[in-house]
């Protein structure tokens, strides 16, 4: 399976590097030139993952309809400041993050589990973790998922939702890579944990 | 680490942090490479990548059964474009300065416009009177009684604000009254010219006074100086709103005449002793060396001054 896709990635790496990235910054450099058929492009285009990720984050849907509205609205005032030193998109994410941990610090975020005790539970368990989540429904992922902090569940969907890089991860949350890598692993565990405890409960 | 790896083991190469970077397919072309070589030959490593790639296709289906926003959000995102939108407080400066510029420019074109008009005397004749008056701040007969200059000056100052307005002495008069600047900002532009003027010459001429010789002290300067100084132009001012320039001459005049008696008395008998000696006339002088209280007087006469303008003008005009 490894092996069979590596080409794939390959192929899928440089279109996604040549194509998709040029256009979006083409498509930013619009918008900083006050054009709303980019701007309506743009949102055709950012929707949905950027909906995915602040839905994730916040866990409402009417606060995450809001979010995306601000953070459309600061693309269209701030795209002129955008000096495509990095990819459009994680400059996007970046604005996302910020007005996210802005309402989740506004609102006080809570978790349903603790941390620790997650920890504590992980290696007691003898099933293996690639078999464990083959076999879980997205409704116990995401109920899982619901129980880690905002900071755990932000890096995992940007690892394997949205598909950004450990260096690009690290500019829009603003932490260092080393963080990432800690926190991206951390989160895998805690997923676990708390696939097992929500299994043991219900 | 699951019981279920306990029998592989990671190698001190095993590339264990970019695993899931590999997985997301992020690495450099590269790395990529690299970590796929290692893979054929890892069990661990193998393992680590199924776990990883498991991880992603579970949130990948959760992503699947995310809700999609509301169709008509974008719609409101395009209004709340169309509104004035608040800027951030820092986003208003360069609007800030824009304006101050304008002001600014719109300031300096009024001063230019009303220094054209002004009478050329209200200039030069300060010009010559306050340095000559001044001098006598540096001359032996009076070096050590600087309160005649001050004197002197301040009435010199308050005869160039009675001239800056009325229909006799504003030669421009007409000229501003058909166009569409307020008077009061007409009187405001010329009292900053003529006053600051005349402020300007006083503070030039006393100011080596002050750096040298200790008996004009910076306090003494303010309150026996410029107060007096604002003071008696306010009243100078209010006066040649309310009545005329006239009436503002001779009633400056009498004020500072009252104030100059004893001084002139000294002068012409030679002696310390006044000739007259009056106790009125001591807590009249007294009453000009309160330095606040006379700067607060001349506020209030010159904010007496414009309200009254107001009327005069609305009535007459
Ligand atoms: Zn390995």
């Amino acid at each position: 399976m490894i092996q069979s896709g590596f080409a794939k990635y390959i192929c899928e790496r440089v279109s996604r590097d040549v194509y998709q990235e040029s256009s979006d910054y083409l498509l930013l450099l619009r918008v900083a030139n006050r054009d709303r058929e980019a701007l309506a492009e743009m949102y055709a285009r950012f929707q949905r993952p950027l909906f995915r990720y602040l839905f994730h984050l916040v866990g409402h849907k009417e606060l995450a309809e809001d979010l995306l509205q601000e953070v459309m609205v600061i693309i269209w005032q701030k795209a002129h400041t955008f000096r495509g030193t990095a990819r459009a998109s994680g400059w996007i994410f970046g604005i996302a993050h910020h007005q996210a941990f802005k309402a989740l610090r506004r609102d006080g975020s809570a978790t349903c589990l603790e941390l620790e005790v997650v920890m504590d539970l992980v290696d007691e368990q003898a099933t293996p973790e690639a078999d464990l989540l083959r076999r879980t429904t997205h409704e116990e992922v995401s109920l899982a998922l619901a129980c880690l902090t905002p900071e755990h569940r932000e890096v995992l969907e940007l690892a394997f939702f949205q598909d950004f890089a450990c260096k690009e991860i690290a500019a829009i949350v603003g932490i260092p890579v080393g963080t990432v890598k800690s926190r991206l692993s951390y989160a895998r565990h805690a997923l676990k944990a708390a696939l097992f405890r929500n299994g043991w409960e219900t | 680490m699951t019981q279920h790896h306990k029998h592989l083991v990671s190698r001190s190469d095993c590339p264990v942090d970019q695993l899931e970077w590999f997985v997301n397919h992020t690495l450099p072309v590269e790395e990529q490479a690299k970590v796929h070589a290692h893979l054929v030959g890892c069990a661990f490593c193998q393992a680590e990548v199924q776990n990883w790639m498991e991880l992603r296709q579970a949130l990948q289906t959760v992503s699947v059964h995310t809700p999609a926003p509301r169709a008509d959000l974008f719609l409101q995102i395009e209004q709340q474009l169309d509104l004035p939108h608040q800027l951030a407080p820092w986003l208003h400066l360069p609007r800030l300065l824009q304006a101050c510029g304008l002001a600014l420019l719109v300031c300096a074109e009024h001063f230019r416009a009303q220094a054209r008009l002004i009478r050329r005397e209200l200039f030069w004749m300060p010009l010559v009177i306050v340095p000559l008056i001044s001098l006598t701040v540096y001359l032996p007969p009076w070096q050590h009684s600087p309160g005649t200059a001050a004197l002197l000056t301040a009435l010199c100052t308050a005869f160039g604000m009675a001239f800056l307005y009325g229909r006799e002495v504003d030669p421009a008069r007409e000229m501003t009254l058909v166009t569409p600047t307020s008077p009061r900002l007409v009187l405001g532009v010329r009292c900053c010219l003529v006053f600051g003027y005349n402020l300007l010459l006083n503070c030039g001429l006393v100011l080596p006074f002050l750096a040298v010789q200790g008996i004009v002290t910076p306090a003494w300067f303010l309150a026996n100086w410029l107060a007096p100084l604002c003071c008696l132009s306010a009243i100078a001012l209010l006066l040649s709103i309310l009545v005329n320039t006239s009436t503002a001459l001779v009633v400056c005049i009498l004020l500072w005449g009252l104030r100059l008696l004893p001084g002139v008395q000294t002068f012409l008998m030679g002696g310390p002793q006044p000739f007259w000696p009056t106790p009125g006339l001591q807590q009249y002088e007294h009453f000009w060396h309160q330095g606040p209280l006379l700067f607060a007087l001349a506020i209030l006469t010159m904010v007496l001054a414009f309200l009254l303008l107001e009327r005069k003008e609305r009535f007459s005009g």
